[in-house]
């Protein structure tokens, strides 16, 4: 069984999503999952095609921006649109990018896409200035990509795509109810942004599909 | 605003109110008059019919809060 | 055209957030707390974007309890 993670780093909100990755990497690691890495400048159309061909992984996990349609790469170009989608099928796709499940997800899924988990809108991140260079500490932004996270974990985990979305649900409800009970003046932005983020949260196809 | 609606709406603001998390009480909601209204200065005035209470409704109307 | 009371509410409740407070806001960038301010007054797409995630989180206020106990 085998991850393809593909994250690309071309701006501040990108690099929180590719080092907070580093939390799934670990767990990956500790199931002895083979790990497949797309990074950065390397991410492009055919590069892609061409890693999902070779390793034929059973889950892809995709963070950085999206569009209705497609993922963008480090220059904001697709390398992964509706017209290619069917290059999913078979895979567990989750992607922490905007907007993309609505239309892309859903095309994957007809194309052949076992399940695709992703955000029906914009994805945000609220965080503290001074945490740009050390995201893996900042306590605020820590509080919404912990659970986004979790997703990629459960499927890990062997948990199926329903479990694992849901398991992402009940962190944001727990963490909702520890920041209601907070003095804490992040509080608020904090709240906004997990609140738009696990509203927006779904998924397409199988919901018992597992790795 | 007509009276009728006045009271219909005050009492939904009640109802509502009464979920709102203690420590998001403080939150911004309105702002009349250029001046900041939380929830619970809302429902300060609300509760006691003053000239703001109006606005103050309108508004939560207008947003869908109401 | 946004309401212009809608605004002033964004824009106040934005003003109450700690000043290093910033958010990412997809492919649309990365903005501060007063980068955010300004573009909920010119109304841009941002500033739009803003509007309905902070009107939507007025309205969700009284009706969290009910999401977190199910």
């Amino acid at each position: 069984m085998s991850l393809l993670l593909i994250r690309t780093d071309n701006d501040t909100q990108t690099n929180y999503l590719y080092v907070w990755s580093e939390y799934v990497i670990q767990e990956a690691e500790k199931r002895q999952i083979n790990i497949f890495r797309l990074e950065s400048n390397d991410i492009n159309k055919k590069e892609f095609e061409k890693r999902i061909r070779k390793h034929n992984p059973a889950f892809v996990f995709f963070n950085g921006h999206g569009t209705k349609t497609s993922f963008l790469d480090n220059n904001k170009e697709e390398f992964l649109n509706v017209d290619s989608v069917s290059c999913l099928k078979g895979t567990i796709a989750f992607a922490r990018a905007c907007d993309s499940l609505k239309v892309l997800g859903v095309e994957a899924i007809k194309k052949g896409c076992a399940s695709f988990i992703g955000y029906k809108q914009k994805f945000w991140i609220a965080r503290l200035h001074e945490m740009a260079s050390r995201p893996l500490s900042d306590p605020v932004a820590r509080a919404i990509l912990d659970g986004s996270n979790l997703i990629a974990s459960g499927l890990l985990k062997g948990k199926t795509t329903r479990e694992s979305v849901n398991s992402s649900h009940e962190y944001a409800a727990k963490t909702i109810l520890r920041l209601i009970s907070s003095k804490d003046p992040f509080t608020s932005p904090t709240l906004a942004a997990i609140i738009h983020n696990d509203s927006n949260l779904d998924f397409e196809g199988d919901p018992f599909a597992k790795l | 605003m007509e009276k009728e609606e006045f009271l219909k709406l005050k009492a939904k603001f009640f109802k509502i109110f009464a979920n709102v998390p203690l420590n998001l009480r403080e939150e911004i909601i309105a702002v009349v008059e250029n001046k900041s209204i939380s929830w619970l200065v809302a429902y300060v005035e609300i509760e006691q019919n003053t000239q703001i209470a109006r606005k103050i409704l309108e508004q939560l109307k207008k947003m869908g809060v109401l | 055209m946004v309401d212009e009371d809608i605004k002033r509410i964004v824009k106040e409740r934005l003003m109450a957030m700690p000043p290093n407070i910033s958010f990412s806001i997809g492919d649309f960038g990365d903005f501060t707390r007063d980068e955010l301010i300004k573009q909920v007054e010119e109304e841009t797409e941002v500033g739009k974007a803003t509007i309905e995630m902070q009107i939507n989180f007025i309205k969700e206020m009284p009706k969290l309890l009910k999401r977190i106990i199910k």
